[in-house]
């Protein structure tokens, strides 16, 4: 086949394999990278080779993957300028003594240990081509490196930068990443030095590198970010112009004897990060390089991975000696020194088990490792499972070491104090100026106790998903919350905004509603894609777990909402209903009328459901008792709707086919046909009258 | 503790002890070096008993993989010698595959490979060869 065209067929597969495992890994709560890993090493000869050598063969030629090669480098060189970019110094703003030493063990410890590795490993894996100082320190670089963007990504999504383990670990890593990648740099230049000479010249050319990148390059750069700032936007000039240096900076290490990552790095760590000129170009930079190019270096990477080169129970010991030690160094080490500087032991283990996730950046040092001739091919292997299986186990480890109640305990708080207390979470912007309504209405004799919750799923395609400035969580909920927030200024409500980033937004809603001590869950509803149900999705998940009254309002007609109209023919749900609708019912001119449906046929001893007990003495004169006999009950209550009424309360039971379901199309007549606004209750299960009541509520 | 004590004990001893170590391995002998792409020195050979003119060798410490083409085959390395464990298959020519018996010849890296070829499944007789290395060893095959 032609060249062009095995090139673009290699991409293609890996591109599915990497998104499709990538997105399986998501599902079962592991970074997304792993799943990227394993599909790199699952097309190479480990798997594909071995199940299916004609396909492979037709695929992966030998002689086509030069082009899978280049363009992998240059994703290597795209990703590491990003790593650098990423690299902010107000990330080691006080942290302190703790980050200072425990950065320092958590890199020394590891090294130490992978040298001691090295004595045993260099006499069975390696051979007279590698000196054993090369050998040594390659191994203790190898085994200190963090996987930064990884780490970010995982305390991101975890929401632990906000806590005090986060805010250590991610200094450590950085401070890891910088030291770790100059200690490479030094391997690869004593590697490729022939000489003492070559080595002095290797150091000098270093020397003035740096010296050029920082008294040079920074202050053109400083220009360059002063440009952006007075045109507003990043140019396509002012782009190229930083892809020039970033390709010089790349080219000088290469040339001086470092390796060219290491210029891509650096130029990222040099690059002015005080204003939104870097977050730009990471923005431009990021979706090709994380999602187009790195997936073809996880290929061309488990193309050179050969499980099948440990086929001796001994290799697999020393596979395993590599992967305990990798795991003792690094997360004994840190979590050892973060212990000592005044960690609690749960929080220097959560880091421990934070700085050992290895990830993509150990690969891209073993790629340098192999390529230089100073690891062997068996040796690569098992660095690759080790570093594989050491991100793979960081999420269960840290769900084990502190998990996610106590962080949420953490960076959430606790309820203060007790009050008509609601929580509004907001997905759409648009919606939450109706929810704040709504909110204020239903406690119109005091001010409610409100707090407005955006959680923001994990964007794949971000390299880490930290942000360092001081102000990132309040941006992270500012567009979104935005409209609510100036709603709530200009109705006088006091509101707490709470925002962070979510996998399960169910699960998040649920949590904090039962850590601020919610008396109602208030949500807005947006059409679900793959669902015409106004119960599914997210409401779905909050209705089935939450330990609190669920409301969701179809905001068809502005507020103020007077004329209720409360549909009930009995039951936990619709007693809810009742009581939200006797708190609307206290606002100035409002009125509230029972719509109590019963069925025409019934006998003499059948109850009227006991409406008499349930509409409170507290509706007073503005509430009105309507009872209709009706077969469908639906029927009966849409009709009614039609007369006259702002909104409709209404109890989310089966009886109104308004019953929760994940999916749904043959429910919610009555949403659908309802031309007011609609206030669907659920009752919070732990509040229903009787135990089957409960179980009802609950099973819903 | 104080932290510059707590600095010197958590980071100081471990260098110390990466300095012990350096001293430690300088000592130690890694197999001979046979990775990379081998030229066969040409010759003339019978009728269907030509053997591949480039032998490539991908090594992990005294283990390695031999290719006479797109197939290979584990090897042990054994003191300077080099040898597979069964026949390097073949496409093509009157021979199944080809058996690797060589010895290195310089160190630590040895910059030529003298032995023969002994052929499998065909009528051929054992072919010695002397081998140079085919340019600097590739990228990763040590």
């Amino acid at each position: 086949m032609h060249l062009l065209l095995t090139l673009l067929l290699q991409i293609a597969v890996v591109l599915v394999a990497a998104r499709a495992l990538g997105a399986l890994c998501r599902r079962i709560g592991q970074p997304q990278v792993v799943g990227e890993m394993a599909a790199g090493i699952a097309l190479g000869p480990s798997l594909l080779g071995w199940a299916a050598p004609g396909v492979s063969a037709l695929l992966f030629p030998a002689e086509s993957l030069i082009g899978l090669n280049v363009l992998s480098q240059i994703g290597l060189v795209l990703f590491m300028f990003l790593v650098g970019l990423e690299l902010d110094p107000r990330l080691l703003r006080g942290r302190g003594e703790t980050a200072l030493v425990t950065s320092h063990a958590s890199i020394v410890a590891p090294f130490f240990l992978g040298s001691a590795l090295a004595l045993y490993l260099y006499p069975r894996l390696s051979d007279a081509s590698v000196g054993f100082p090369e050998f040594a320190l390659f191994m203790g670089a190898a085994m200190s490196v963090t996987a930064f963007p990884v780490l970010a990504r995982i305390l991101t999504e975890r929401n632990l930068l906000r806590t005090k383990v986060g805010a250590v670990t991610i200094a450590c890593a950085a401070v890891d990443d910088v030291t770790a990648w100059c200690l490479l740099a030094g391997v690869v230049a004593l590697v490729r030095a022939e000489g003492a000479g070559s080595v002095l010249l290797t150091l000098g050319g270093s020397a003035v590198y740096v010296a050029v990148m920082v008294l040079a390059v920074r202050p053109v750069l400083r220009k360059l970010e002063a440009y952006y700032e007075s045109r507003g936007q990043l140019t396509q000039d002012a782009f190229a112009a930083v892809l020039l240096a970033l390709l010089l900076s790349a080219w000088a290490t290469e040339y001086v004897g470092i390796h060219a990552l290491f210029g891509a790095f650096f130029l990222g760590t040099t690059m002015p990060k005080e204003r939104g000129f870097v977050r730009e170009i990471s923005e431009r930079l990021e979706w090709l390089t994380v999602v187009f190019l790195l997936p073809l270096f996880f290929a061309y990477t488990g193309l050179r991975t050969q499980v099948g080169l440990i086929d001796e129970p001994a290799l697999w010991l020393d596979a395993l000696l590599v992967l305990g030690v990798a795991v003792a160094g690094k997360s004994g080490g840190s979590a050892l020194a973060a212990r000592a500087t005044g960690l609690s032991w749960r929080e220097a283990g959560a880091l421990g088990v934070l700085m050992n996730t290895r990830g993509l950046m150990e690969l891209v040092i073993l790629t340098i490792g192999l390529d230089l001739g100073v690891i062997s091919p068996a040796l690569f292997v098992m660095m690759v499972l080790m570093a594989l299986a050491t991100t793979v186990m960081t999420t269960p480890l840290l769900e084990a070491v502190y998990p996610t109640r106590l962080i949420r305990r953490e960076t959430v708080g606790e309820a203060d104090e007790a009050a008509f207390t609601v929580l509004v979470p907001v997905a759409l912007p648009s919606s939450g100026p109706a929810l704040l309504r709504m909110a204020k209405a239903l406690a119109p004799e005091g001010r409610p106790r409100l707090y407005a919750l955006h959680l923001q799923r994990p964007d794949g395609a971000r390299l880490t998903g930290a942000d360092p400035a001081d102000d990132a969580d309040d941006a992270l909920g500012a567009e979104a919350l935005g409209p609510l927030l100036a709603a709530a200024e200009a109705e006088g409500v006091p509101v707490r905004p709470l925002a962070f980033v979510s996998r399960d937004v169910g699960e998040d809603i649920t949590a904090t509603a039962h850590l601020k001590g919610a008396d109602l869950v208030l949500m807005g509803w947006h059409k679900p894609i793959l669902s015409q149900s106004v119960l599914g999705g997210a409401v779905y998940d909050v209705m089935r777990r939450t330990r609190a009254d669920v409301a969701v309002l179809l905001a068809r007609r502005p507020a103020p909402w007077r004329r209720i109209l409360v549909p009930y023919t009995g039951g936990a749900h619709d007693r809810a209903a009742l009581r939200l609708a006797e708190r609307l019912g206290r606002q100035p001119g409002a009125t509230v009328t029972i719509l109590h449906v019963v069925r025409p046929a019934r006998g003499p001893d059948e109850p009227r459901l006991g409406l008499s007990d349930e509409a409170p003495e507290a509706f007073g004169p503005a509430v009105r008792l309507k009872v209709v006999e009706r077969e469908d009950a639906i029927e009966a209550a849409v009709e009614e709707g039609r007369v006259g009424y702002d909104l409709v309360v209404i109890g989310a039971s089966e009886t109104w086919g308004l019953e929760p379901a994940l999916f749904s199309t043959r429910h919610e007549r009555l949403a659908q046909a309802c031309p007011v606004s609609l206030l669907i209750v659920r009752a919070d299960p732990s509040r229903a009258s009787t135990p089957v009541e409960a179980a009802h509520a609950a099973a819903a | 503790m104080r932290p510059a004590l707590l600095y010197l004990v958590l980071v100081g001893l471990p260098l110390l002890g990466v300095l012990g170590i350096l001293r430690a391995g300088s000592g130690l002998a890694a197999p001979p070096s046979f990775g990379g792409a081998w030229a066969l020195a040409p010759a003339s050979y019978p009728d269907g008993c030509t053997p591949p003119a480039e032998l490539r060798v991908a090594q992990s410490g005294r283990r390695a993989e031999v290719a006479l083409g797109a197939e290979t085959e584990a090897a042990e390395v054994d003191g300077r010698r080099l040898r597979t464990r069964g026949a390097v298959a073949v496409r093509g020519g009157a021979c199944r595959g080809w058996h690797v018996e060589a010895a290195g010849e310089g160190a630590p890296v040895p910059a030529a490979l003298v032995g023969r070829l002994v052929p499998e499944g065909c009528a051929c007789a054992p072919v010695p060869f002397r081998a140079r290395r085919a340019g600097a060893p590739a990228p990763g095959t040590h």
